[in-house]
């Protein structure tokens, strides 16, 4: 009996956090790192719907969401979530979804279907990576790792929880530290007094010897 | 009289460097500000990931040449960028690195310049600083995002947005070829590109 209603808590525990993590709101990511629409489009239920900008292309299926919804693609300062990355490598792009409600302008945080994101770059690789970044400001390696063909990277993504980067390993600057940016004042310095005092005192012994 | 001249070598260069990039800062000015039209207004940019850059199509400048000013006032720099990261180039002004970017283009350009002179308090700099380079290409302002130093022989990791690096020698003080650099981070935070058409005119 005892056991039966510490798992019952249990359950009803983890039904309570599920209940809540689904019904929660959709952070604002304008707010969180991502200020800037990238591109937006009204999706229409039942009918599938493709966004595109710049190298990105997304894929709304028709059976997405249940009303009409605002779709906002934004974007951060790469900068900044360079800052973030792990040192070997570079953040090739960013973005977040802000999906309204038409009807009721309440964030969307979790669609019906996933959407496909699909970026297309000349240093996507093998070795590129898909990360979440959460509402703190970290950054997470996905856990579904993305699909790589040549040099374009897709990922289903099921909501707007959170936002995404795209990053590939870091590629050097040829040359950075060959600039000798310093003066070598020291040795010439030393040596000119050397070579002054050395003449000094060839000086000072020569007129001692001849006096 | 030979020991005078060698005691005295590395502060004629000094002075060398100081006279050069009066007359160096003299042409720039005259090169980025009275020879050509104000910058046109930045067209609208789509992406918001960084500012518009300068167009890679952009020519390379020929070794030596004035290729833009660096302004720094917190640091009270305004001097004249040579192309170029040679000897020749850094006894008189602050050089672009060939092999980099130019200031403005996607990637990350540096710009060197001696410790004992230009870049002597460089590592005051701190985020959230912002200065301005100006080239033929337009007005460009940079924000500091951080420091590394790096020894000779490592990388300097390349960037997907318009960056630009400061790099000196260090420690800042040595007296004396060190086998360390100091790079000031700084990301593009703000573009005015001149059009164009007055590029085309010049």
């Amino acid at each position: 009996m005892k056991r039966v209603s510490i798992l019952s808590l249990i359950a009803a525990f983890v039904m309570t956090m599920f209940a809540s993590f689904a019904s929660a709101a959709a952070p604002d990511f304008q707010k969180l790192g991502f200020p800037n629409v990238a591109v937006e489009k009204e999706i229409v239920p039942g009918q599938a719907a493709s966004i595109t900008y710049g190298s990105v292309r997304i894929d709304v299926p028709a059976d997405a969401f249940t009303a009409p919804v605002k779709f906002q693609v934004i974007e951060g300062a790469n900068a900044d979530f360079q800052a973030k990355a792990p040192a070997n490598e570079t953040v090739l792009m960013n973005f977040a979804f802000k999906v309204t409600d038409k009807a009721t302008n309440e964030l969307v945080a979790k669609f019906n279907k996933p959407v496909m994101f699909f970026y297309t770059d000349a240093k996507i690789t093998a070795n590129s990576k898909y990360y979440d970044t959460t509402v703190d400001g970290q950054m997470v390696v996905n856990k579904v790792p993305a699909k790589i063909e040549g040099t374009t990277l897709s990922h289903p993504i099921a909501g707007a929880g959170v936002g995404w980067a795209v990053t590939s390993p870091a590629a050097p600057v040829k040359n950075a530290t060959s600039p000798v940016a310093g003066i070598s004042a020291a040795p010439w310095v030393a040596g000119g007094s050397v070579m002054i005092i050395g003449a000094a005192a060839v000086w000072f012994a020569a007129r001692r010897r001849t006096a | 009289m030979l020991g005078t001249a060698v005691f005295l070598y590395p502060f004629l260069t000094i002075g060398y460097s100081n006279y050069m990039s009066d007359t160096l800062r003299e042409q720039a000015t005259a090169m980025v500000e009275n020879k050509q039209a104000p910058p046109t207004e930045t067209k609208p940019f789509s992406r918001g990931l960084y500012p518009e850059p300068v167009p890679s199509s952009v020519e390379k400048p020929t070794k030596g040449k004035v290729i833009g000013m660096l302004e720094i006032p917190s640091l009270q720099i305004k001097e004249a960028i040579l192309e170029g990261t040679d000897e020749p180039e850094l006894a008189k002004a602050p050089g672009h690195l060939p092999d980099s970017v130019l200031p403005g283009q996607l990637g990350k350009s540096i710009i060197a310049a001696h410790n004992a002179t230009t870049f002597r308090h460089i590592d005051r700099l701190q985020p959230g600083d912002t200065f301005t380079v100006r080239t033929e290409q337009g007005i460009f302002t940079f924000k500091v995002t951080g420091q590394r130093i790096l020894h000779v022989k490592d990388e300097l990791p390349d960037t997907a947005y318009p960056a630009l690096s400061l790099e000196t020698c260090y420690p800042l003080d040595a007296l004396y070829l060190t086998d360390q650099r100091l790079f000031v981070e700084t990301a593009l935070v703000k573009s005015e590109l001149k059009s164009e058409k007055v590029r085309k005119e010049r």
